[in-house]
């Protein structure tokens, strides 16, 4: 009875870690601007206009620079809440985005492939960010190897190991 | 067992550790450490000249986000038609080089002592300029002697002559790397004109004499593709080639037929072939009666020398001589070919073309007029030595290691020494002034590139990336100092200048077309004109009969405690003597033992018996002017009597991987000198 | 049964049965996500599918090396140091193997450029206890670093020595860092890694021909070292392409593959030299 008890313990215990440490999630980040997707997406902007990346067709969908901000955000803007990207703005220096969405360095993921030629949404990874109002400091999808394989079993798309890994 | 708090703590401790440990470990393997948002990954090419070497090919530089990640061959450039040799493979290494010089450097302590005080470009440009006016007013001796590569026309070689000819006449100097050239002594002597045009691909047999053609030729990628020609070019006719050399080389293992000759004469079977060709009568009667001039003097002077002796000084048996002639008979167009060693070697050795026929239009050997363009190369320690300048600048070449036996006296002997370089090499170790320049990836290209068989391609291309440090383009250096001293008489700036010689080369465009790739033009198509602009207008064997009357052929071999003969050779990794500053070359110098990061002396296990040594052992190897170590190698292939060491490493520079690894064997001798070995 | 806290014994079989619980984990989870059966050859290629090769012109190879730099270059391999090479350590996943026979005067040499032979049925895939190494569906032999857990099994059964192990995780100063090549990703120390064809360039043609509406064609994917060959002596294509010069001039009379007794089906063809 009292090794019962200390098994099902250890196991509750190693339930525990793997829920915490599981996935490529390095813990809360904190972004320099508290940007709303909610409010910019209610506006019509679509994602590949500020993350041109997927625009221009690259592997990166990119993290939008300070360019893209200043395109709305110029000194004439009054917001309060906007302040943060004006002195960005004005000080044309690039916003330090802490990227949220990686994969490992031995990965090779292109955007051109899912976004550009295959069409998918990017709220298939990214999640619906229309509904999302605070700034993004953790995935709202946990990016994973087997997440990857799965949709791609799925997809009936290769699976082949050479396929991603570089 | 209780639930204790201590048991708990145990166990729980014990089982979140265990169970950590993988995610912990995959975390730390795999997830990424970067924090701030990764470039984009913007890509493209840049086209351009590699520089490494004379040859010119073009190389495409794949650029991400600005760093220069990859380099290929244009694959339509008509100099190397996508192909690189492992050097242009490697430039990449030179680019991002950690010792890499990045200020001018005045030297502090006594020469060679490496203490240097970083100074400003606008110190360093004043104090040379200084040092020049100083120089040009009064002094008895040459104020300033200026020397680079020897290599067809570029522009930044042009600046340099601009400068040296605003100061004096007969101060501008080329060092070239003989082993890897042509025999221009020999061409300007019988045919009058440093520059014969060489068609390789036409000749069904190609005897090469001496001449390790594979490994150190005057355009590299050249060589490799002429050999491919050779071997299975369209014409499905298998060329012949033989090898005569003291080493069983990489060319001899790629030939048909491997002579092994003592070291040094190659020229005297040479003569010897000849002489049998003529006693054969196989030889080209009806051009030496109509295309040359000296023919009978020369064939009297052939008297003198025996098969029986040759063979013996030679130690190729009789029977291999005869039968080598029946093939040079035998097999048309045979050609035999050499590189720049002594005189007598150089003009034997063509002398044989005469005497094949292979010279004319249509044969092997052609006429290359007007398509010099070249500087002048070498004899500038002759001149030098005689009288040492008040100032030398040198450009990019590294005189104290390719020749250090005449140099280190004229540096030695020479006031002011200033060396533009990328970095810190030995003549620049040894300079009081040091001015780092950029890599060939980091500027501009405006140059002549004439190929061996005469077709001359001009290229140009900016800068392939921007400059990594505050180095300076060699010819904006040179510029500057010009117009210092000169005034207002040069462009204010280097571009200038460079597009001023476009617009005269009527290639302005060309910068513009390089982004598309386009960055040559054809200059003129291989030679073929007269061959001869000798005074006479025809092959000359005079100075080749002259020298010979000097020579003593059953020379007695002086011993004296040095047994053995010095073989040296220049393999492809460091070819031109460059190369050891980068890794990715240093693995490949040495393809036949896979030897690597070392300097390794070759010999038969004959040759190692006497002084007892064995395979890998660190050996010295010594000759009357001293001594060097290596590793000894032993192969069943070598030549007994001979050592064969490499040219290319033993420097007290250039670099983490080049600094104190290896020899350098020109410091002890030259090709054929007498050495001893012993263990170290 | 004896308690596990109380004794060695019982302490030990709790360590080894918490160990063996994750061991187990994580082998189904390489089955799990294993490619199928294309690992062992085994399964027919269909017809269409690429099926990568290689064949090497020993006549016209110079043995200059070339080939061995520009991989080096596009694969970021370490660098090197003098008492590596002594021990033969330095890794090239392309080597110029060297061999000579006979003696003075009349030795005979050759100098053949050695990459992985991407084996149909490879004796390396086979002894992998991970899955790390594989043939995947067009022929390349991969080799997946986050996987492999350094046992040198694979290392040891290639016949060709073609593999190579970081014994020590390889160090560039700062500045070369920045030439990195950022399609091939760097290994730490303990994996095995090879020539894999240089599969990241199929990567990226692959996408521009589905980007630009076309089939993959014969030259728009190249490793480094045929690309780079002054003599040309290297041609690469697919096989499965009657069309493509690899595929013919794998079928020259002049043809032969390395030690061809052993079955392992290499897809590196070598033409001999010689008329």
């Amino acid at each position: 009875m009292k090794d019962l008890a200390a098994a099902v313990l250890s196991l509750a215990f190693i339930g525990l870690v793997w829920l915490l440490l599981a996935g490529y999630q390095s813990g809360s980040k904190k972004q320099p601007v508290a940007y709303n997707h909610k409010k910019h997406i209610a506006l019509g902007l679509e994602c590949a206009g500020c993350h041109t990346g997927i625009a221009d067709g690259k592997a990166r969908g990119g993290l939008p620079t300070v360019e893209v901000c200043a395109a709305c955000h110029t000194s004439d803007d009054e917001n309060p809440r906007a302040k943060a990207v004006r002195d960005y703005v004005s000080a044309n220096k690039p916003i330090p985005w802490k990227k949220v969405y990686n994969v490992p360095t031995h990965v090779y993921f292109s955007h051109r492939r899912h976004v550009g030629l295959a069409k998918l949404d990017c709220a298939l990874c990214h999640g619906d960010m229309s509904k999302v109002e605070a700034p993004v400091t953790r995935q709202a999808v946990t990016i994973s190897m087997a997440r990857c394989m799965g949709c791609h079993h799925r997809m009936k798309v290769t699976n082949d190991c050479l396929a991603c890994h570089k | 067992m209780e639930i204790s708090r201590r048991n708990f703590f145990k166990f729980g401790i014990f089982s979140g550790l265990t169970s950590a440990l993988p995610v912990w470990a995959k975390k730390a393997v795999l997830t990424p450490k970067e924090d701030a948002p990764p470039p984009m990954g913007e890509e493209g090419f840049a086209y351009t000249i590699c520089g490494l070497c004379p040859a010119g090919c073009g190389i495409r530089v794949r650029k991400v986000d600005g760093h220069a990640v990859g380099i290929s061959g244009i694959p339509d450039h008509p100099i190397n038609q996508g192909g690189l040799c492992p050097k242009g493979a490697a430039s990449l290494q030179e680019l991002y080089h950690p010792d890499r010089l990045r200020t001018p450097l005045l030297r502090r302590g006594p020469r060679g002592s490496g203490e240097w005080k970083e100074i400003s470009w606008d110190e360093a440009l004043r104090a040379l300029s200084e040092k020049i006016t100083r120089a040009k007013s009064g002094s008895k001796i040459k104020p300033l002697a200026a020397l680079t590569r020897a290599r067809a026309w570029d522009i930044q070689g042009e600046a340099l002559r601009g400068l040296a000819d605003s100061i004096g006449k007969d101060n501008f100097f080329a060092l070239g790397f003989p082993k890897s050239e042509f025999p221009s002594d020999a061409y300007e002597r019988m045919h009058g004109s440093r520059r014969v045009a060489f068609h390789m691909s036409r000749a069904k047999l190609l005897v090469s004499f001496g001449f390790d053609w594979l490994q150190s030729y005057p355009s590299p990628v050249e060589a490799q593709m002429a050999f491919a020609q050779l071997r299975r070019g369209p014409s499905r006719d298998r060329a012949e080639i033989v090898q005569i050399e003291p080493r069983f080389s990489v060319t001899a293992g790629k030939a048909d037929q491997w002579v092994p000759v003592r070291p040094g004469t190659e020229g005297l079977l040479a003569l010897i072939l000849a002489k049998q060709l003529i006693a054969n009568e196989t030889y080209d009667k009806a051009f030496i009666h109509a295309q040359s001039r000296g023919f009978e003097a020369f064939k009297k002077s052939l008297d003198a020398l025996s098969l029986d002796d040759v063979s013996k000084t030679t130690e190729v048996p009789e029977k291999e001589i005869r039968l080598l002639a029946v093939k040079l008979s035998s097999l048309k167009p045979a050609a035999a070919i050499t590189n720049r060693g002594p005189l007598l070697t150089q003009m034997a050795v063509h002398a044989l073309n005469a005497l094949l026929g292979n010279i004319g239009t249509g044969g092997v050997f052609s006429g290359m007029e007007g398509r010099e363009g070249f500087w002048a190369d070498g004899l500038a320690d002759q001149s030098l030595q005689a009288r040492p300048p008040e100032l030398l600048l040198v450009d990019r070449v590294d005189p104290l290691f390719l020749s250090p036996s005449g140099w280190k006296e004229i540096v030695a002997k020479t006031p002011f020494v200033a060396t533009v370089s990328s970095f810190l090499n030995e003549t620049a170790l040894s300079s009081d002034l040091v001015l780092p320049c950029h890599t060939p990836l980091e500027r501009g290209h405006c140059s002549f590139h004439v190929s061996a068989n005469g077709s001359a391609v001009l290229g140009a291309a900016p800068e392939a990336v921007a400059p990594l440090y505050a180095t300076k383009d060699p010819g904006d250096i040179f510029l500057a100092l010009t117009r210092a001293l000169a005034g207002t008489r040069v462009p204010a700036d280097f571009d200038s200048y460079v597009m001023g010689h476009m617009k005269k080369l009527r290639a302005e465009k060309m910068f513009h077309e390089s982004s598309g790739g386009k960055i040559w033009r054809e200059m003129s198509a291989a030679a073929s004109g007269k061959p001869h602009a000798t005074r006479s207008g025809k092959f000359e064997f005079d100075a080749l009969t002259d020298i010979l009357k000097l020579q003593d052929v059953k020379k007695a071999r002086e011993d004296g405690g040095f047994p053995l003969h010095l073989h040296l050779y220049a393999p492809l990794a460091f070819s031109f003597g460059e190369g050891a500053h980068l890794p990715y070359l240093q693995s490949v110098a040495g393809p036949q033992t896979q030897e690597a990061w070392e300097t390794w002396a070759e010999m038969h296990p004959e040759t190692a018996s006497l002084p007892g040594l064995s395979d890998g052992e660190a050996i010295w190897v010594e000759s009357r002017r001293g001594k060097i170590k290596a590793r000894a190698r032993l192969s069943r292939a070598a030549m007994p009597g001979v050592v064969s060491l490499p040219v290319g490493l033993g420097h007290a520079g250039y670099g983490r991987w080049a600094k104190g690894l290896g020899s350098n064997p020109l410091e002890i001798g030259e090709e054929g000198t007498e050495v001893k070995l012993w263990k170290a | 049964m004896e308690s596990l806290t109380t004794s060695r014994n019982g302490f030990l079989r709790g360590l080894l049965g918490t160990l063996g619980v994750f061991l187990l984990s994580g082998i189904g989870k390489a089955w799990g996500t294993a490619p199928g059966d294309a690992g062992h050859g085994k399964r027919p290629l269909k017809p269409g599918e690429h099926r990568w090769g290689m064949v090497i012109d020993l006549d016209k190879c110079t043995g200059c090396g070339s080939c061995v730099v520009a991989c080096s270059t596009e694969n970021n391999l370490a660098l090197g140091n003098p008492q590596e090479a002594a021990m033969g350590r330095i890794i090239r996943w392309l080597k110029i193997l060297p061999s000579q026979e006979g003696e003075f005067p009349a030795p005979k040499q050759r100098l053949l450029p050695m990459p992985c032979q991407q084996c149909d049925t490879p004796p390396c895939t086979k002894v992998c206890p991970v899955y790390a190494t594989f043939r995947n569906e067009e022929g390349i032999v991969g080799q997946v670093y986050s996987r492999c857990i350094g046992c040198r099994y694979c290392l040891n059964a290639c016949p060709y020595t073609c593999k190579d192990f970081n014994w020590k995780a390889p160090v560039w100063p700062k500045e070369m860092q920045a030439s990195f090549n950022p399609d091939v990703s760097i290994r730490p120390k303990g994996v095995v890694e090879k020539c894999l064809f240089c599969h990241h360039r199929l990567q990226r043609a692959k996408e521009e021909a589905v980007a630009e509406g076309r089939p993959l064609r014969e030259n728009d994917y190249q490793p480094a070292c045929a690309e780079i060959c002054p003599a040309k002596a290297i041609v690469f294509g697919d096989l499965n392409n009657n069309d493509s010069d690899a595929a013919n001039l794998s079928k020259d009379p002049r043809a032969f593959h390395l030690l061809e007794e052993l079955g392992a089906e290499p897809k590196v063809t070598y033409l001999k030299e010689g008329a």
